[in-house]
């Protein structure tokens, strides 16, 4: 280093200098820019770690960090004798030696046997016996899911140390110590974070990776322990006992608690429907206003069940709390939205092992209150679990109370043919084309038999359009849009559809266009699926009785109608 | 509906032992149809192709699948 910047170092930077390596900007570079080795998700400098050996000064930097002198390590240059620019680490100590050790490996570090003596001297500072000799005779105290325990640090390393067959043996019992084995996880989990083990000391090599193991929740699954502990307050109002009493019905009496919390989900979505005025609102305006008082969760029946996601979200909440004791958090999707009514919201809660998340309108028009009606999979209540085993346990405990209440309808389920279908157009020799006249005709009389309540309609008929027309008639000739309807008594306005049909092709030309208009309006349970001609369409589009459902509904501007919807709000 | 259909499709598969050709694709329908929502997992024209194998009449085609498709039915 130049005598100028050794000068401005001792002139101007008195304090940084016990802490920081100053070194040219040149140098500075080479270390920063140099390949990094990442330990413990930190990526430092194999310049600085082939420096900690074998450069004096770089040596005694580490070994004053190693013994606790320092508590960073700043590599720094000067510009103008003032300014300082520094890379700072913060590794663990068992990091460095590690990142050093895998270098020598790698045989990017070749040590003299001198060199090989500083090693010895840092790993010393940092064995597992010191770290051993230091704590053995603390007990650690921990409060776990409600219960206190006071566990000595010699037991839980001496778990760690079993022979591998009654490690994993004891892994599998329910109670490890005496302790739930959840319980006791996490306390390993705790004293380690406490007393800062992993991170200050060299731990076998096996203890390391039985750690980590732990940690990661691949041999226990404690991730859910010591959360929900308290019930974030909310106020939930009183189900009409009618519902209560329908969503409750037939739910197993042997199920477990995970399964109760499953069947209420399901049940719930089986029993309510998304709100069709709100829908069509876009979940704005005065015709909202009603949703968002907590009261009127109380005047939601088995007949009046249109509900929106924080109804459902809140009445979830009640019969979980109520008939499992289960403590949850609302998840509000955006950050200043965070009280009843105010934007989406879905529930996180746990239930024994498992953590759980259920949002069952996140999709409106294909959402969980939709596919339970027509028994397809529902999607919108999660384990988020991240040990494997746990998240299959719910998968299975799901598939059987969907099962439980599948059987209580009578409907039998059975396991996806995605694949025997595709293998069935092989080898099919009896395919043909079909008209789509004819596929009109079962849209329209299909729809006009189902008796689904308005969203449940549209969300049925998304799966229609799917079935009987293929990929290219959906582009070009059969289009289907859903808009709002402003002229329905006793609402502000409803969701309605328009199915746009040509079989030539759909064209966005207004003058003299083939194209067929059918008004689909569920409300209208004799006449769903009506034709329309494009002049009474414009013309409703025109006096603002047909309107778009806000900037994020389905793209509603009408192929071949002059007035497009979305210059007129 | 659909358990009309299995009934067909299991004697179509009894009287088809020595049709290896035709006991194969029968005995594939069958998997399929163990799905009771198998139509609604398939386009309109693999249906109707199904259930001409199972040897619905071609003018009762659109009504049988109408009652396939309908929620209610399921």
């Amino acid at each position: 280093m130049s005598p100028e910047i050794q000068e401005n170092i001792d002139k101007y930077l008195i304090y940084e200098k016990n802490s920081t390596i100053f070194t040219t900007l040149e140098d500075y570079k080479k270390i920063k820019e140099s390949e990094k080795i990442y330990i413990d998700g930190i990526g430092i400098s194999k310049e600085f770690l082939k420096r900690a050996l074998t450069d004096e000064i770089y040596y005694n930097y580490v070994r004053r960090y190693i013994y606790g002198d320092i508590w960073t390590l700043n590599i720094g240059y000067t510009e103008d004798g003032k300014k300082i620019n520094e890379e700072m680490y913060c590794p663990s100590k068992s990091g460095i030696i590690n990142g050093i050790e895998e270098l020598i490996s790698t045989k990017e570090l070749n040590l003299t046997p001198e060199e090989y003596e500083k090693l010895e001297d840092l790993k010393k500072e940092i064995s597992f016996e010191k770290f051993r000799n230091n704590q053995q005779d603390l007990v650690y105290s921990f409060s776990i899911d409600g219960i206190d325990y006071s566990i000595p640090f010699e037991k839980i390393i001496s778990f760690l140390e079993l022979p591998t067959p009654e490690f994993e043996e004891s892994c599998k019992n329910e109670k490890i110590e005496n302790i739930p084995k959840e319980h006791f996880a996490y306390a390993i989990d705790m004293l380690f974070q406490q007393s800062g083990g992993d991170r200050n000391y060299l731990l076998p090599k096996e203890m390391r990776k039985r750690l980590n193991d732990i940690r990661d929740f691949k041999i226990i699954d404690y991730q859910a322990t010591n959360k929900f502990l308290e019930t974030e307050p909310t106020y939930t109002a009183a189900l009409n006992e009618d519902l209560e009493k329908e969503i409750m019905s037939d739910m197993p009496e042997d199920a477990s608690n995970l399964e109760k919390a499953i069947y209420i989900y399901i049940k719930m979505c089986k029993t309510l429907t998304y709100s069709r005025e709100y829908f069509a609102v876009n979940q704005r305006g005065d015709a909202t206003l009603k949703y968002k008082d907590p009261d009127y969760i109380s005047s939601i029946t088995p007949d009046n069940n249109e509900v929106v996601c924080y109804m459902f979200n809140n009445m979830y909440a009640n019969l979980l709390e109520k008939y499992l004791g289960v403590n949850y958090k609302n998840d509000y999707k955006h950050v200043g939205h965070k009280k009843y009514g105010s934007g989406h919201v879905s529930l996180k809660f746990r239930v024994d092992k498992f953590l759980i998340t259920a949002d069952s309108t996140l999709y409106i028009l294909n959402s969980d209150l939709m596919l339970a009606k027509v028994n397809h999979p529902l999607k919108g209540m999660e384990c988020i679990n991240e040990n494997e085993h746990t998240k299959q346990e719910f998968k299975e405990a799901f598939s059987k109370m969907y099962e439980v209440i599948k059987k209580n309808e009578s409907i039998e389920e059975v396991e996806s043919t995605e694949d025997l279908i595709n293998y069935y157009k092989l080898i099919s020799d009896n395919v043909e084309e079909i008209p789509l006249t004819e596929k009109i005709s079962i849209l329209t009389e299909t729809i006009n038999s189902i008796g689904l309540s308005v969203m449940d309609t549209f969300g049925y008929t998304l799966i229609l359009n799917k079935i009987l027309f293929d990929e290219k008639e959906r582009e070009e000739k059969v289009d289907f849009k859903i808009i709002s309807n402003k002229e329905v008594e006793n609402f502000e306005a409803v969701p309605i559809g328009i199915y746009i049909i040509n079989e030539n092709g759909i064209t966005n030309e207004s003058d003299n266009n083939e194209n067929i208009y059918f008004y689909f309006d569920p409300d209208n349970r004799n006449h769903p699926l009506v034709s329309i001609t494009p002049e009474v369409l414009e013309e409703k589009i025109k006096e603002s009785t047909f309107g778009q459902i806000g900037k994020r509904a389905i793209n509603s501007t009408i192929p071949g109608i002059e007035e497009r919807l979305g210059g007129k709000r | 509906m659909i358990e009309k259909l299995k009934v067909i499709n299991d004697k179509l598969i009894e009287l088809n032992t020595n049709n290896e050709k035709e006991l194969k694709k029968h005995k594939l329908i069958k998997k399929i149809l163990n799905d009771d929502k198998c139509f609604f997992k398939m386009e309109i024209k693999y249906a109707y192709s199904i259930l001409r194998d199972l040897g619905i009449k071609e003018q009762d085609l659109k009504k049988v699948y109408m009652e396939l498709i309908n929620p209610k039915n399921i």
